[in-house]
């Protein structure tokens, strides 16, 4: 009966199956499985999208037993569980999963006893294991090594690797790493999660674009202007400070998730709709990114960090008073980037992107900025200046995704005067039903073997290639910081940057 | 003798509501409407429990509702009023307001009903008809009313001749209308939960062994769900006959299943509102179930546009469970 298929399987209403698996969670104490690994399998589970036999090992240093570690993760789904009621019996149920293994990553008999313990379970998994690195990126090259040296890198089953970010450092740490991942395990099991492109919203854009005949003859060089892409951030590094400033906003966002949104948004269409042909062309897309010259830069990117402000009524610390970071921090808490993609679609237009802490809200969105009317035939009577406001199409990603078109109207009554009016998509309340969070899509994607929603490792350099000049340059450089003040929307030269095409940026 | 009400007033009120509607907010209001959905019941049925019927069903399906009312007797008369349905999302500034036409008519007026209804459809949209009245479904003068429709939605679970049911869902599904029941919808859960079972590969490769099918329905003996699960089984089984259907202690529609085979048995029990409990050989383990209400079902099937190839395959089958 190999091959054989379920005839009580029925893809019209039941969600995907996915195979059941072991799923290992490297670095199980920590904050990301807490607040979101452990509540979006709870979720799944729910959502009868878990299948049954699944495992879900943890493992960090800290002893506990497998029920210490069922209670812990009970309180933490408890309190990170989004828009869902927790359900005590299926908690029950789904804690018979929940193991714990206690272990040093950097003890060779640690994975020796984490193989027999998995072997133990292999009728109910059929051998699939999913290992999850949950951990500093320090323990990526010891735990592969680990994994294969006890021979859990391959065998009966699957067996794949989710990486969380960073990946690297640079462009020759991010090279580094993927041949050690590679020396390990194939590209095609490396699952490199960037929750961003798990976002509905983010998914949606390939649907807006590619289902849609109507803006695809738009999305080019003739019709749009510019792109501005804003990821802004109202809170600080939220006790995070130590880590952060050896990272900062250009490596945080824009290497990896904005750079990737902007792929989706600037990509060509695939042939098909599947893993390896859509990041291919994503990946052609972020090769095309002109990679600036170091006496480009100045002019292409700014860099700020957030000093001392007022949010209502309230007191901020400037970046340099976080607890953790050096008073005379050049770190980037705010990162600005003028980038071109070189191919015959997109010559020539700007895609302006943002990111910044202490901004003065929290939004993420992508404004496609469309050529003005080729002649404004009612300047004449119009004294409002409207008149060459350009048609600006606007795809929110968070907090309320949606679509809004925004284009000139008459305003009512005598007389042609115009107004910009706004046609609005909103994603809630078009499709009242939850959406899944990016956690819950990529871990089923992975367990489902669809990688699409995953970064590659062509990707991933690619878009430390466009990065490094600018990292390389500021790293050279003593900033006057700080340049902004906390609950603003970042510093001057940003401005500047885009008043020299004759662009300002819109206010979210 | 001519309806009461014309199509055109409708459309007047329901402009003059939405100007109204804007007037009181400062934010304005959102207008959501994604198909137009009718909704035809009897008089009887409680307001209540349709309004919050329609409430649910409009945050994931927002439409322009039609409620059609029907009371009993000749009265030619038809009335009709408008309102909306608003709620604010939450963390959100701005209504989101679906409006509501509702139509007042006795069974001899339902001749009139289609002409208005058609006037007042939101162009260029989806048209899904839900029948919450068995009776309404199979009276004549109904039938014009299925042909606005893209998609029909009964429910064959609260219809007192169920057999009868069935049997004309399959005549207009003849006819080619789009006929979908509930009694289907909710069987899902329990469908999904018994082809999980089949993932496994030790279990699926005894599958062909499997010859015998038992079903425990409610206390008044089988209905619709248990014919559509037995005919459900048959086929995936690939099996003519074997199958035994017999009346449970309590309300629950579908109470158990059993499939027996040489090699394998394998049971499941409804064990509460969210549990089923799963018995291979010597093995046992709970399997979360969840139980839906009415809108979710509506939910579901609203999202469901094209055909349903596999309730197109087991009505005949489930037919002739049900001995019709
Ligand atoms: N937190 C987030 O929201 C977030 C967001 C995006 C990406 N990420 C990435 O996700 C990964 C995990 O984040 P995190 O904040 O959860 O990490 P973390 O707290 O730094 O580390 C997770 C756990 O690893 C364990 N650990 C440390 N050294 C170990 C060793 N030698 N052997 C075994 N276990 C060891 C620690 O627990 P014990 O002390 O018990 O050993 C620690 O709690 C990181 O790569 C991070 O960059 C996190």
């Amino acid at each position: 009966m190999e091959g054989a298929t379920n005839p009580f399987q029925d893809s019209l209403r039941f969600d995907r199956r996915v195979p059941p698996a072991a799923i290992v969670i490297f670095g199980a104490n920590g904050d990301l499985t807490k607040r979101k690994l452990i509540p979006s399998l709870y979720r799944l589970a729910f959502e009868r999208r878990m299948p049954s036999g699944c495992v879900i090992y943890g493992n960090s240093r800290t002893l506990m037993t497998d029920d210490d570690f069922r209670e812990k993760m009970k309180q933490s789904v408890r309190q990170f569980l989004e828009d869902t009621p927790f359900d005590e019996a299926l908690w029950e149920e789904f804690a018979k999963s929940l193991f714990y293994l206690p272990g040093d990553l950097k003890d060779p008999a640690f994975y020796q006893a984490l193989a027999s313990r998995l072997n133990a379970h292999e009728a109910a998994t059929g051998g699939n294991i999913l290992f999850y690195l949950s951990t500093q990126p320090s323990h990526y090259e010891p735990v592969v090594n680990g994994l294969a040296s006890a021979g859990l890198a391959e065998g009966r089953g699957w067996r794949r690797v989710v990486v969380e970010k960073p990946f690297g450092y640079d462009l020759a740490t991010a090279r580094e790493l993927n041949q050690r991942l590679q020396a390990v395990f194939p590209e095609r099991e490396i699952y490199r999660i960037d929750h961003y492109l798990g976002k509905e919203t983010v998914q949606n854009i390939l649907a807006f674009r590619f289902a849609n005949g109507i803006f695809e003859p738009l999305w080019n060089r003739r019709y749009v202007n510019h792109v501005q892409i804003t990821a802004a951030e109202s809170i600080g590094v939220e006790g995070r400070g130590a880590y952060y400033q050896t990272s900062g906003a250009l490596r945080d966002m824009i290497q990896n998730h904005l750079l990737q949104v902007m792929g989706t948004i600037a990509m060509e269409p695939a042939a098909v709709f599947e893993p390896n042909a859509v990041r291919d062309e994503r990946a052609k897309l972020l090769r095309s990114v002109r990679v600036h010259k170091a006496e480009d830069v100045p002019a292409h990117a700014v860099a700020g960090q957030y000093g001392p402000g007022r949010a209502g009524l309230v007191n901020i610390p400037g970046f340099r008073q976080e607890p953790g970071v050096d008073p005379a921090s050049l770190t980037d808490t705010y990162a600005a980037v003028t980038f071109f993609v070189d191919n015959w679609r997109w010559a020539g237009v700007p895609f302006y992107i943002r990111t910044g802490k202490r901004l003065p809200k929290r939004v993420t969105d992508i404004a496609i900025h469309f050529n003005a009317a080729p002649l404004s035939i009612f300047d004449r009577d119009n004294h409002n200046g409207y008149t060459m406001r350009p048609n600006l199409l606007i795809i929110r990603i968070q907090p309320e995704e949606g679509i809004s078109l925004r284009f000139l109207s008459k305003n009512p009554g005598a007389g042609m005067r115009l107004r910009p009016v706004s046609m609005d998509f909103n994603y809630g309340s078009s499709f009242g039903v939850r959406t899944p969070t990016a956690y819950e899509t990529l871990l089923l994607d992975a367990m489902a073997g669809d990688a699409t929603l995953y970064t590659r490792q062509d990707m991933v350099e690619a878009s430390w290639q466009v990065v490094q000049p600018i990292l390389d340059y500021w790293s050279s450089r003593k900033f006057d910081f700080p340049n902004y003040d906390a609950g603003s929307w970042g510093p001057k030269e940003s401005d500047d940057m885009l008043a020299r095409r004759g662009h300002v940026w819109r206010v979210p | 003798m001519p309806p009461t009400v014309s199509p055109e007033a409708i459309l007047k009120e329901l402009g003059e509501l939405w100007v109204a509607l804007g007037a009181g907010d400062e934010a304005g209001v959102l207008r959501a409407c994604a198909m137009t959905l009718i909704i035809a019941a009897d008089e009887e049925e409680e307001a209540g429990v349709l309004g919050e019927m329609i409430a649910g069903i409009m945050h994931d399906h927002p439409s322009r509702a039609i409620v059609l009312r029907v009371r009993d007797g000749s009265d030619p008369d038809i009335e009709s009023r408008v309102l909306a349905q608003c709620w604010m999302p939450f963390g959100r500034r701005q209504q989101i307001c679906c409006e509501q036409i509702e139509i007042m008519a006795s069974e001899t007026g339902l001749e009139d009903v289609p002409r208005i209804v058609l006037g007042v459809m939101a162009p260029d949209l989806p048209v899904v008809l839900v029948c919450r009245s068995p009776k309404l479904f199979c009276l004549p003068a109904f039938q014009p009313l299925l042909s606005v429709a893209g998609k029909v939605i009964v429910d064959s679970r609260c219809a007192s001749e169920p057999r009868k049911m069935l049997a004309r869902i399959a005549s207009l599904r003849q006819l080619g209308h789009s006929i979908h029941d509930l009694a289907w919808t909710a069987l899902t859960p329990w469908r999904e939960v018994i082809a999980g079972a089949f993932d496994d590969r030790a279990t699926l490769s005894h599958l062909h062994e499997l010859h015998h099918v038992s079903i425990k329905g409610g206390k008044r003996g089988p209905g619709p769900e248990v014919w559509y699960l037995g005919a459900w089984l048959l086929r995936g089984l690939d099996l003519e006959t074997g199958i035994e259907l017999a009346d449970g202690e309590t309300d629950v529609p579908v109470q158990a299943v059993e499939l027996r085979g040489e090699g394998l048995n394998l049971s499941f029990f409804r064990d509460s509102r969210t549990v089923i409990r799963f018995v291979r050989g010597d093995v046992a383990a709970n399997l979360p179930f969840t139980v839906s209400s009415d809108w979710e079902l509506m939910r579901e099937e609203l999202a469901l546009p094209g055909k349903d190839s596999v309730f197109e395959e087991i009505l005949p089958r489930a037919m002739a469970l049900a001995g019709g």
